[in-house]
């Protein structure tokens, strides 16, 4: 729950950005399919760095990310960010808090097919209720720096599997996050692409964002871009370098 | 502000997005609306119009009854009863109906005084409808006909109109004019003739009419008068028109009432269908609402945004079926409900009824529509709106 | 029993908002019992989400208790002349004992929704939920309410009696005459006016110098003067303005100049008014709240703050309308006569 600590290894001090203590999730709780995805994990992030989780699917690698982007509730445990303690947080200040610190890009994308690259970017500023014009500029800004302003009024289901992944990540910036958390970047890319993204995150670390990324491609393992890998298996921490 | 804007903006996009389904959803309300409205307006005018006509009669009419039905009256009493204090007038009407075997419609046959145009503000006009005025006054076998008559008889001026009397003999009118009024139902089936042609072709006596009106400028004495006309005429009819108000009333609310109540059927059914069509989703429909949530919508504004839409969809079908309701009511005549109101009256061609809206009851329509339909949606737009996106990217 | 389109149309939607509020009672009672803020289990996220129906269900009931005021009175005037010795909506009132207090009961209806609606946006904006409990038990005793107003409905009009006398608003409302609208009908003409203006201008500085007026007693003071301002303009209504409007010093009538006669006059007098004291009053139950739950004082602060300027913009909006009337009428007879002098 604190906002400054030790990270794990240096006498440093380093700021926490995100700080999950004893976390456990339990999907179907009380149902017969009921099962736990994160047992007991207890992480910190440090603030500007991009930390890996890495392992094989079904390992919670998912749950803890949607954890920390405060998607999810724990069903036990606490999680802070940006100091704040968020897990008893009522939906609408959750939301709101996540508006304003996160961003997420999701492991299938989860862009809006039937609208065009334009409305899935804007969308996600309505509800701060931000003039138009900020809210147009901004858009424009992303869509330029990812190259997708020539299919800016292509609907997001004819782009590229390429395209989609740029579109997913401008989306996640479109609010301006400290936090981007990445769910499996390169699972629907093939290399080339994969280090291309691979490239983008590592610009966004040096723009200042911390990044948390979840993948158990050794392209993105192996890239050198983690300051921090972090290994999970079966919901738990087995490792960390 | 500006969120909801966007919100707003967005819910009609949607909307459009799936445009089938929902211009099906609009026209069905439409429908619905219409149907409703067309009533409303239908009754509100034609009793505005009975109003009008009843504000032309006397204060109190006598009949004489006989085994329940109506008699001629005896024209005796006439001077007994203008002697009662608060009675400015009394005269005995001559008038009829008459069944026209080749339209077969009633036409209503009335023997003038020699006021009728002041009393009953008629207003002659020539066949091309320009205004006579004053007309020259009617001869024996002559006739002045209400429009209606003149165009589903197709006859023109000095034309004939061909009847049989009370006896079955053969009588013939010349028509020498045109009327109509500001009471429109009037003149759509009304012959006005000499009186002495009218008493003729009823097979009245000289010493009676079909009943007597008798004015009484002072509302407030005409209980009085009209117990005194009793004492007079034991066993006679005595109707104070304004009671005839109530009773007109009753019986347009009456119909009015029962088309309504069918079309509130057809409205619950509705009320069904627009459930499903919010609850039942499709699995894009969900994720999307999903992905909205996960980008940072709260659970409010995918509900204010559903409700938005259920709004909007609601309020283009309720104006669709208010204008197409008056368009077809006030413009084509309303051919489809006349009918039903109308009631033992087919001659009612086009009959231009003078348009009639009350803004506020059209408030009140929308309580009865707008309002359920909206209700109606809220649980399913919430069930809807409140799932996890995680939960739902899972499946 | 009399009835028409418009009962029909009035009970029908009136059902349709009984059965929407019933399930928001329903949760109330869930909620009340089984709330825990503090807890993250399964049923608490529910039962969050219950409460998201809850406000849905009653922001747009108060929608619909708008038309249902609107449309009773509507269908009260429409049945008028069914009932003898009735000419407007008063008569119709006026015939059966419910008819006044089914008035009165949407109107307070109006302002309990509203009120609610104010606790619960102020809830949502601070963490830890202070006013749930609050708010749910507040539910479970406005939904009764609702409930006796449909069935107050329903045995109001299958009991109105054709054969019955009533009387109309010639009546009830006149000048010199006993009873109730009477006695505020012979207010007289000019001190009414005087006072209506004073108090009301009064309100209108007290929001101006709002951001100066922090104190709880002085925000109390002013909600108190916002629900005596609506009993003063109805006074006023009756007693000067719906003359005025009809130009007509023996016509007191407060709901005549609501009919399309009139250009529907009559919203943009009474719109206002209820706003301005919907407004007022909230600032107090507000400032109630901030002093239960102190938690909640910097967002009821900020609050207060809007509503005391809309208020005060409201009120002055009244003015104007109801004031419209009689500078017109000063207008066209010179700015010399009185109506009233006219009359009597």
């Amino acid at each position: 729950m604190d906002g400054i600590g030790a990270g794990s290894g240096g006498g440093i001090p380093v700021v926490n950005i995100i700080s999950v203590r004893q976390v456990t999730k339990t999907f179907y709780e009380h149902q017969p399919n009921e099962f736990t995805a994160v047992k007991e994990i207890s992480i910190d992030i440090a603030a500007g760095g991009t930390t890996v989780l890495a392992g094989p699917s079904g390992s919670g690698k998912t749950t803890l990310l949607a954890l920390m982007g405060l998607i999810s509730r724990p069903t036990s445990g606490r999680i802070s960010i940006l100091g704040k303690e968020t897990s008893l947080l009522g939906e609408r200040l959750r939301t709101l808090f996540r508006r304003q610190h996160v961003g997420f890009i999701f492991q299938h994308f989860q862009l809006i097919g039937d609208l065009n690259a334009r409305d899935n970017l804007d969308l996600v500023l309505y509800q701060e209720g931000l003039p138009l014009k900020s809210i147009r500029a901004r858009r424009d800004q992303l869509l330029e720096r990812f190259g997708l302003l020539g299919k800016a009024s292509y609907k997001a289901a004819v782009l590229s599997g390429g395209e989609k992944q740029r579109l997913a990540i401008a989306r996640s910036l479109m609010n301006d996050p400290e936090i981007v958390l990445v769910d499996e970047p390169t699972a629907h890319l093939d290399t080339a692409l994969s280090l291309d993204v691979i490239e983008l995150f590592r610009q966004l670390n040096r723009g200042g964002k911390t990044l948390v990324i979840a993948s158990h491609d050794p392209l993105v393992v192996n890239s050198g871009i983690a300051a921090r890998i972090i290994d999970l298996r079966d919901g738990r921490v087995v490792q960390e370098s | 502000m500006r969120s909801f804007l966007y919100t707003a903006d967005f819910a009609l996009k949607r909307l459009l997005r799936s445009r089938t389904k929902n211009l099906s959803i609009t026209c069905l309300f439409a429908l619905i609306v219409f149907l409703l409205s067309g009533v409303d307006f239908m009754s509100g005018a034609l009793y505005h119009e009975t109003l009008k006509a009843i504000d032309f009669q006397p204060a109190i009419i006598a009949q004489n009854v006989k085994a329940g039905r109506q008699v001629p009256i005896d024209l005796a009493p006439i001077k007994e009863i203008s002697s009662i204090p608060g009675v400015s007038s009394v005269r005995g009407r001559l008038w009829g109906y008459y069944f026209d075997p080749y339209t077969g419609a009633n036409y209503t046959i009335v023997g003038d005084p020699g006021d009728l145009e002041a009393s009953w503000k008629l207003v002659c006009r020539s066949p091309d409808g320009h205004e006579r005025g004053q007309p020259e006054p009617l001869k024996n076998g002559e006739a002045f006909v209400g429009e209606g008559i003149a165009r589903v008889r197709h006859v023109g001026m000095d034309g004939l109109l061909n009847f049989r009397d009370h006896a079955a003999r053969p009588v013939s009118f010349t028509v020498k004019g045109f009327f109509s009024s500001p009471v429109s139902l009037w003149t759509h089936d009304l012959i006005v003739v000499r009186e002495d042609d009218a008493r003729e072709f009823f097979g009245l006596s000289e010493r009676s009419a079909w009943d007597l009106a008798i004015d009484v400028p002072n509302e407030l004495e005409v209980a009085n008068v009209g117990e005194k006309i009793l004492r007079i005429m034991p066993g006679a009819r005595v109707i104070a028109t304004s009671q005839l108000k109530r009773t007109y009333g009753s019986s347009y609310g009456f119909r009015s009432g029962m088309l309504m109540s069918v079309s509130v059927i057809c409205l619950l059914a509705f009320l069904i269908l627009a459930y499903d069509r919010v609850a039942q989703l499709s699995r894009e429909e969900q994720r999307e609402i999903a992905i909205l949530k996960a980008v940072g919508w709260e659970t409010r504004d995918v509900i204010r945004m559903n409700m938005l839409q259920s709004l909007i969809l609601s309020l283009t079908g309720f104006l669709l079926g208010i204008v197409l309701s008056y368009v077809h009511v006030f413009t084509a005549g309303a051919p489809l409900l006349r009918i039903v109101f109308s009631g033992w009256s087919v001659l009612y061609p086009q009959h231009p009824l003078p348009p009639l809206v009350d803004l506020s009851r059209v408030f009140g329509l929308m309580f009865m529509t707008v309002v359920p339909y909206l209700a109606v949606g809220i649980i399913p737009v919430w069930t809807v709106s409140v799932r996890d996106p995680e939960e739902v990217f899972r499946s | 029993m009399i009835w028409n389109g418009w009962v029909l149309a009035l009970i029908t939607g009136q059902i349709g908002v009984v059965a929407i509020n019933a399930t928001a009672f329903a949760n109330a009672f869930r909620i009340i019992f089984h709330w825990n803020t503090s807890s993250m289990s399964a049923r608490q996220l529910d039962l969050e989400r219950r409460s998201e129906l809850i406000a849905t269900i009653v922001s747009w009931s108060l929608l619909f208790q708008v038309f249902s005021l609107v449309v009773f009175e509507i269908t009260a005037r429409s049945l008028a002349s069914f009932i003898p010795g009735a000419m407007c909506t008063t008569g119709t009132l006026q015939a059966h004992p419910l008819g006044w207090p089914i008035l009165f009961v949407k109107m307070s209806a109006l302002y309990l929704y509203g009120w609610w609606t104010v606790i619960n946006h102020v809830d949502m904006q601070v963490e830890g939920f202070p006013l749930t409990k609050l708010k749910n038990w507040y539910m479970v005793v406005l939904f009764p309410l609702l409930a006796l107003d449909l069935l107050m409905q329903v045995v109001y009009f299958t009991g109105l009696d054709p054969s019955v006398i009533s009387s109309c608003c010639g009546v009830i409302f006149e000048v010199g005459a006993e009873g109730f609208g009477s006695s505020v009908a012979s207010l007289p003409p000019k001190g009414t006016q005087v006072a209506l203006t004073g108090f009301v201008l009064v309100l209108i500085i007290s929001s101006v110098l709002g951001k100066w007026i922090t104190t709880d007693i002085g925000k109390i003071v002013y909600s108190l003067g916002s629900l005596a301002g609506l009993i003063v303009g109805v006074a006023g209504v009756i007693a000067f303005i719906a003359p005025y409007t009809y130009m007509m010093p023996a016509l007191h009538c407060p709901f005549i100049f609501l009919d399309q006669e009139h250009l529907n006059y009559g919203y943009l007098v009474y719109m206002p008014l209820f706003g301005a004291s919907f407004l007022g009053t909230s600032v107090g139950i507000l400032v109630t709240l901030e002093n239960r739950f102190p938690s909640l004082k910097l967002t009821v602060d900020r609050i207060s703050l809007n509503f005391l300027r809309y208020s005060g913009g409201l009120w002055g909006l009244f003015l104007l309308f109801a004031y419209a009337p009689i500078v017109k009428f000063w207008l066209e007879t010179g700015g010399t006569a009185d109506l009233f002098r006219v009359g009597y």
